[in-house]
């Protein structure tokens, strides 16, 4: 299988995975939160964040971690190497033992954290330089959250609420202060699915176990591909509006990336009057 | 088999083997009809034969599962299997995995094949 380069975009911070690396776990704390990377069943790293009061020391931080690791091998002469690289702040003892990588996100007071099992030279083969090098942490308004190659852009009010991930089914969930919840799905083996049944056939599926009443569903076209867009209501989230049983607006939009074999989708629902996002570029 | 539990690695080196009493009463490009013995838990005794229960169980084989079960020919791994289907559609390799580990299972389940160990069969 061609092995294509994928996207991670989290809290703001967004990194190009290098190729044939997957997310394998995950801890979304969003003050304390990790990624866990493996290449095929090989370890490749692991990246922390945590939000911080202010600015550490990021060179003693490095020394002091990798001073750790050793002592705790039972190594007795310690000492890291550091260096820089861009904005990451780089520690490591000796070839063959682990190394670190962080990098301080001021306009979020975030520290991003790597550490890769092995160091193997410094040499721009090394995937871990073009991963460092791709960060990008995005200080606007809007912030994209793309993880499992299901991804959409978002003002920056809206938060994670849920991810399931399961072998070829995605689903992550955002909410904002106002109630409005954005989901984007991502399905793999789309062939296989759409062989079984049709697009459309999908959405209602879903939004049937979602508990939603279709109001409106039509075929569209959505960056060149088949698509298919729904106006759904379902009975709001809150306690007045179950108890009421108010419904809430939402629509849909899943459309097939025949490029990719997968389906893609994303829903937005929320009280009547909040503010929503403008779906058709999300 | 080691008494250990056995690794992610060693798991890629097993080989799928199809139930040698399985019989197919019926192809169609799309799908397939299996029939298999029927194994009855060792509590019931000989219940199940002294009331006519039935020997023979048919199972119905489809969509991704059906693709699965023709690539599974006693020889092809697990490690083969994965990388077939995360190729043929467009998975990563541990999407894969997990999906065919899941596919495996059920099949096992029903009776249709075993996971065997054919390290130095050649």
């Amino acid at each position: 299988m061609p092995a294509v380069l994928s996207t991670l975009a989290w809290h703001g911070f967004v990194f190009a995975l290098p190729a044939g690396w997957e997310v394998t776990a995950f801890r979304l704390d969003p003050k304390r939160g990790e990624f866990r990377f493996h290449e095929r069943l090989v370890d490749r790293g692991q990246l922390t964040w945590v939000r911080m009061a202010g600015r550490p020391d990021l060179e003693g931080l490095a020394r002091d971690i990798i001073d750790r690791q050793l002592r705790s091998a039972g190594r007795q002469d310690v000492g890291a190497e550091v260096s820089r690289l861009g904005p990451w702040m780089i520690a490591r003892a000796g070839r063959g033992e682990p190394f670190q990588a962080m990098a301080w996100v001021a306009h979020d007071q975030r520290l991003l954290h790597w550490t890769f099992p092995a160091w193997a030279g410094d040499n721009d083969a090394q995937p871990w330089r073009a991963l460092l090098a791709s960060l990008t942490a995005e200080p606007g308004d809007d912030l994209r959250w793309e993880l499992f190659g299901a991804g959409v852009r978002l003002p920056r009010r809206f938060t994670p609420v849920e991810v399931d991930a399961r072998p070829g089914v995605i689903r992550i969930e955002l909410a904002d202060p106002a109630g409005v919840s954005v989901t984007t799905r991502r399905f793999g083996l789309a062939r296989s699915l759409l062989t079984e049944r049709p697009l459309q056939a999908w959405v209602r599926r879903s939004l049937f176990a979602d508990r939603a009443r279709i109001e409106q569903i039509q075929e569209t076209v959505r960056n060149g591909a088949h698509a298919v867009r729904a106006a759904f209501t379902m009975i709001g989230e809150r306690t007045f509006d179950r108890v009421a049983w108010r419904r809430w607006p939402g629509e849909a939009w899943w459309w097939h990336d025949e490029s990719t074999n997968r389906l893609l989708a994303q829903e937005q629902v929320g009280p009547p009057g909040a503010p929503r996002v403008d779906l058709t570029h999300a | 088999m080691p008494d250990r539990p056995i690794t992610p690695l060693e798991q890629l080196a097993l080989v799928p083997l199809r139930n040698a009493k399985s019989r197919v009463v019926e192809e169609t490009g799309n799908r397939l009809i299996v029939e298999v013995e029927v194994i009855y838990s060792r509590w019931l005794g000989p219940l199940p034969r002294l009331l006519g229960a039935k020997k023979l169980k048919k199972l119905w084989i489809d969509g991704l599962a059906l693709e699965v079960w023709r690539r599974i020919d006693d020889r092809i791994n697990l490690g083969g299997l994965i990388d077939w289907l995360a190729g043929e559609h467009q998975l990563e390799f541990n999407e894969a995995r997990l999906l065919t580990l899941q596919f495996l299972r059920s099949l096992a389940q029903k009776g249709l094949i075993v996971l065997g160990d054919r390290t130095g069969l050649g």
